[in-house]
């Protein structure tokens, strides 16, 4: 592919050559490649329409290149330069194990997200959210506190039949026992 | 592969305040500017127009509407490049900041080339006869070596040259001759352009002139043309004919009556093909037309203010004048070059380029004229006219089709003051009302939003609606302090006030130019609301220094005092001055020179007995310091206060001497405001945080640029330096690393960016600074009842440092280093890294925390103070970019401003072009949001509402219906 781009730089002096890759849904209006010399200096240059860049006169020594593009993110690259100006060995600057070919062949890492992505609609989240938590919590307030709810004539009745049976708990007859029993009568 | 794991390691999602896309655009704005036009040239087929300005911009603007089709920014920000337009290839070929680069006409760089020197270069393409094979060919001239390149593809066409004698303050191409000479000199050189195509060792003629020459010069295919020194003469020199070259001048008087009597300053010659256009400043006009080595005046146009370049328009070769703005009416005028004919003229409203302008006086500075077919075969033109304030307007068919203000691409300072409480002072700027139909409907489409059921329409709907219904844009004070006046000092010489609500312009002032402020300070602001803020402008160079007052709600000048001095620093005093309801600010204005043995000149202002006695009083009196005239030297000077008007005697207190050159020196803002001078460990251990106010931070190391030796033996190495004594209280040294170094105090943080040499990449290091004085005792209670138990700190008496710092990888490369700023400085605290990619990375504090523990499992401990492991590399999450998914063009400066919530700040950013942003750097703890949905609330409570009636009604009917049972 390299080869064919007609990219090979042979072994001119001093000059770093590669070739910016971009997604088909973004342009190159942003593209910049930056490149930190050993000297501490910054070099910058753009690219051309086929992504494909030129830096000349690149000093020797350990260099940073440092693509950019808005709305991509790209690993930097360490650039050895030898004595002869000629690029030595390119890596990655995080992992030197990662040798690059020379001429550079850049291709995006990520696309950069500046906004975080609204998840789409979700029952689950729409629930743990306040609002959902808040209808929950009425709905249950709504729904299941009546049926806990025990009518004044249902309990003295219910009180009435518990002395007739003479039931082991009913010395404990609370509401909690109340609601429990009320739940087989409203399945009637 | 392995570079997506890396990354998806390096970006965590813990990201303090991201945005949802949807809510881009409602608490930020952006505006995209190129700077002020230096050059202008009309697309051959698309309806365009490229230019090059004065802030190192190339770009190519749409005709239609005004708006950047593409833009590159070149290396050196901030000169107007050398420009040349190569017809035969649709290129433009620039020279700026030592490089050349060839840009096609659709924003592709074609080719880079270095220039062997960072200077100013011409860059022109050879004009040769026809016969010569010299097409596509450019020169490249720059401190008298010229290079001749193909402009398609940058090979060399000949050897480069060496001419001394070309190394001159003025390079002009003529007739396909270089003309180099000084300013206010006789002696010009000639040298073929040809010949240097040709590689023959140049032919250089030296040529005497008459009279001393001005830069006021022009060269074309009728010869080299300048304006003589004493502004008397013109003279031309004719080229390419037989015989030697000789200077003909004429004087000025007689050649153009009507010219000569107006002030020479501001003389402007054009080349054209059959002479010359002579424009006069804002007076007049003269077409010349050139003939046996005589210039002929063949018509004078008394009104025109400028001229543009020729251009071809159907058949004739016409330059265009314009004339105005008089009245209401600025005129274009097409003129023949060969004759002086007027072939067509149109009229222009100048109304709508006023409110434009804001009311800022309408110069022409540049005028580019273009030719094109109207649909009834005719030709017309459309003229690109660049005012001097900075307006850029498109003119065509007698309308202003667009027209731009570039002047806020060139701000320099900003400041944020405080809006009118009630509306009257800048009434009749609110915007319309909305009825309750459309709060409803915005409400409707937020909770659509929110729950991802729109459609891309409304999401779109629901943007414009929020910008209508938003009271962001009130030219009033709000309770949480949100709203403010953005004052902005731009490089046109205009002092303009934005609303930070949408970038609007409130009003603006222009300045005349030979007395345009270069400072903006505070001044006076009051408690009262009745009363406006005041500012200061303050211009340094001497003669011609002043200070003025302007009130900041009407751009009304309150006062105005010149100095009779130069200024070459201003120190504030930290405290300002309590006058009644008033707080004055109080300045220091230092004029120094940098010589050996210079003692600065200092003074008050206001210099009166109440600032004197404040200056006097303050708890601690400022220390002035900079670097020496000797490299890698710092000077301390110690202030006394005199009686009013006696000024400020300096004394030279200490000097430290460094190893190596000053990378960047750093010092805390002495108004930061600090909540709490402990830091509470979670075994509950206090630590002292160290404030000491006087700390300098200064960075020592390589110079920039300078070569490594074979041994990599560099070092930068960081001082803490007590600018009261110059003692240095701590330092310490990185080896293998070199600059460029950025770097900032907050608090008791120092953090500063270097560069490591032997991985290549960038480091942060981070070092915070405790006092270790040995038992110090602090207690709640003191704190709360007792607050003289502090103890005091004196720079006399220097209390020991504990210094904790740790190093990290950055794949952020920083050109500048700013902090987050919040009303009581409870707010946690991000680190605004200026990008060299022109953006601006909100780093959280507790990312480069020193204490960040090496290890993966945290203790309880740990969790509790918020540490988070250690990872040799910062994180980097494009959701912390601050200016979010915008690049700000030519980024020079950051300002950040408090507002009364605790939670927010506000930034704007300024370079080329402008972006402003509200930042909560540890979320809005304190308020809702400004788009919270209510919608959605009172949606849940109604719908609560009745299913509590319809249930109730329910259980009534079922209960019934058992009892019966």
């Amino acid at each position: 592919m390299l080869g064919l781009l007609g990219l090979v730089s042979g072994h001119e002096s001093g000059v770093i050559r590669g070739r910016v890759f971009v997604p088909a849904n973004i342009n190159h209006s942003t593209t910049t490649i930056i490149l930190h010399t050993s000297t501490g200096e910054e070099l910058r240059t753009f690219v051309n329409a086929e992504g494909a860049f030129a830096f000349h006169d690149v000093p020797s020594g350990v260099h940073l290149l440092q693509p950019f593009n808005l709305h991509l993110v790209y690993p930097e690259v360490r650039l050895e330069v030898n004595r002869k100006g000629v690029v030595s060995r390119a890596a990655l600057s995080h992992n030197r194990n990662m040798v690059l070919n020379i001429p550079l062949a850049l291709r995006p890492a990520m696309e950069a997200g500046y906004y975080e992505k609204r998840k789409p609609f979700d029952v689950w989240s729409f629930i743990k959210s306040p609002y959902g938590l808040m209808i929950v919590f009425s709905l249950f307030a709504i729904i299941v506190f009546p049926r806990l709810k025990m009518d004044p004539e249902d309990y003295k009745e219910m009180q009435e039949t518990m002395k007739v049976g003479g039931g082991p708990g009913g010395a404990a007859g609370g509401g909690a026992i109340g609601g429990g029993q009320q739940a087989p009568r409203l399945r009637q | 592969m392995h570079v997506q794991i890396f990354l998806a390691i390096a970006v965590f999602a813990l990201v303090a305040a991201a945005r949802f896309e949807d809510q881009a655009g409602a608490y930020d704005w952006y505006k995209q500017h190129i700077g002020i036009v230096s050059s202008a040239q009309f697309h051959p087929s698309k309806p365009r127009v490229c230019v090059t300005t004065e802030q190192s911009v190339v770009a190519c603007l749409n005709l239609r509407d005004g708006s950047i089709a593409w833009r590159k920014p070149l290396q050196a920000l901030g000169a107007a490049p050398s420009v040349a337009y190569v017809e035969s290839l649709n290129s433009l070929v620039t020279a700026s900041g030592g490089y050349l680069h060839a840009f096609d006409l659709e924003g592709g760089l074609k080719w880079q080339r270095k220039l062997p020197t960072q200077t100013a270069a011409l860059v022109a393409e050879v004009q040769g006869k026809a016969t010569e094979k010299v097409s596509g060919a450019i020169l490249a001239v720059q401190a008298g070596a010229v290079q001749v390149l193909d402009a398609a593809d940058a090979s060399q066409l000949s050897k480069p040259h060496q001419l001394k004698g070309l190394a001159k303050d003025n390079v002009v191409t003529a007739n396909g001759y270089l003309v180099a000479y000084n300013t206010g000199s006789k002696s010009v050189l000639l040298a073929s352009a040809a010949s240097f195509v040709a590689g023959d060792a140049a032919a250089e003629v030296a040529v005497e002139a008459p009279l001393g020459l001005s830069a006021s010069a022009a060269g074309g295919p009728a010869g080299f043309a300048a304006i003589s020194d004493d502004g008397s003469s013109l003279c031309v020199l004719q080229l390419g004919g037989t015989g030697d070259a000789a200077f003909s001048c004429q004087r000025l008087d007689a050649l153009v009556p009507d010219l000569s009597a107006t002030s020479p300053l501001g003389r402007k010659l054009i080349a054209t093909s059959a002479g010359f256009v002579l424009v006069g400043g804002d007076a007049g006009a003269a077409v010349l037309a050139a003939g046996d080595g005589q210039l002929k005046l063949l018509r004078f146009f008394a009104a025109a203010t400028a001229a543009s370049a020729e251009a071809t328009v159907g058949d004739d070769a016409a330059v265009g004048l314009v004339e105005g703005p008089s009245g209401d009416k600025l005129r274009l005028l097409v003129v023949s070059v060969s004759s002086g004919e007027v072939l067509q003229e149109e009229d222009f409203p100048a109304a709508a380029l006023r409110r434009a302008a804001h009311g800022a006086p309408l110069q022409p500075s540049l005028v580019a004229l273009g030719a094109f077919r109207k649909k009834d075969k005719s030709w017309g033109v459309r003229a690109l006219v660049v005012f001097r304030c900075g307006l850029t307007a498109l003119l065509q068919q007698g309308v202003v089709v667009w027209s731009r203000d570039e002047s806020l691409a060139t701000i320099g300072q900003t400041l944020f003051v405080d809006l009118p409480a009630n509306g009257t002072a800048l009434k009749g700027d609110a915007g319309a009302k909305a009825d309750i139909n459309t709060r409803i409907r915005y409400q409707v489409l937020g909770a659509k939003v929110q729950l991802k059921l729109n459609t891309p329409a409304e999401a779109a709907e629901l943007l414009e609606l929020r910008g209508l219904l938003s009271d962001k844009n009130t030219p009033t004070r709000d309770v949480n302090g949100f709203r403010k006046l953005l004052l902005a000092l731009t490089g046109t010489g205009a002092l303009t006030a934005l609303h930070n609500g949408d970038g609007r312009v409130l009003w603006s002032r222009t300045f005349p130019p030979d007395a345009v402020p270069m400072r903006l300070l505070q001044w006076r602001s009051y408690h009262d609301i009745t009363h406006a803020p005041e500012v200061l402008l303050l211009r340094e160079a001497h003669p011609g220094a002043y200070v003025a007052a302007i009130n900041a709600h009407t751009g009304e000048e309150l006062w105005k005092q010149p100095l009779p001095h130069g200024v070459s620093r201003v120190v504030p005093v930290p405290a300002p001055l309590i006058e009644g309801s008033a707080v004055q600010s109080v300045y220091l204005l230092v004029d120094h020179t940098p010589a050996p043995g210079a003692v600065p000149v200092v003074t008050l202002l206001p210099d009166t007995q109440a600032s004197q006695a404040h200056f006097a009083s303050s708890q601690r009196s400022p220390y002035l310091f900079w670097e020496g005239s000797q490299p890698g030297t710092l000077q301390g000077f110690s202030l006394e206060a005199g009686a009013a008007g006696a000024g400020i005697a300096a004394r030279l207190a200490w000097q430290v001497a460094l190893p190596d050159s000053v990378l960047a020196l750093a010092t805390r803002d002495p108004t930061e405001p600090i909540q709490s001078s402990v830091k509470v460990l979670s075994d509950r251990t206090i630590k002292y945080k160290y404030l000491n106010p006087n700390l300098l931070f200064v960075a020592t190391g390589l110079a920039n640029g300078a070569a490594l030796d074979g041994d990599d033996s560099t070092a930068v190495t960081a001082h803490l330096v007590d600018t009261v004594t110059g003692r240095v209280l701590y330092s310490q040294s990185h080896a293998g690393a070199r600059g460029p170094v950025t770097a900032v105090v907050s608090e008791n943080l120092v953090l500063y960016h270097f560069r490591d040499v032997e991985s290549g990449r960038f480091v942060a290091c981070a070092m915070e600074l405790y006092d270790a004085t040995p038992g110090r005792e602090f207690s709640v209670l003191d704190y709360l009842f007792n607050p003289n138990s502090t103890q005091p700190v004196s720079s006399l008496t220097p209390t020991p440092i504990e210094a904790v710092s740790q190093s990290y990888f950055s794949r952020i490369v920083p050109t500048g280093l700013a902090v987050t700023r919040t009303e009581q400085g409870i707010t946690a605290k991000q680190l605004l890294v200026i990008t060299n990619t022109d953006q601006v990375y909100a780093l959280d504090r507790r990312w480069v925390d020193p204490r960040r523990p090496k290890k993966q499992k945290l203790t309880q401990d740990e969790m509790e103070e918020g540490l988070t492991p250690y990872q040799d590399t910062l994180p980097f999450s494009p959701l912390s970019f601050a200016t979010l998914d915008k690049q700000v063009l030519g980024l020079r400066g950051v300002a950040v401003e408090p507002t009364r919530l605790e939670s927010t700040c506000l930034m704007f950013v300024h370079g080329v072009d402008l972006f402003y942003t509200r930042l909560a750097p540890a979320k809005g703890f304190d308020s809702l949001e400004d788009d919270f949905n209510y919608a959605l609330l009172i949606a849940a409570l109604v719908a609560l509402s009745v299913g509590a009636v319809v249930m109730n009604y329910m259980t009534k009917q079922a209960q019934l219906a058992w009892k019966w049972k």
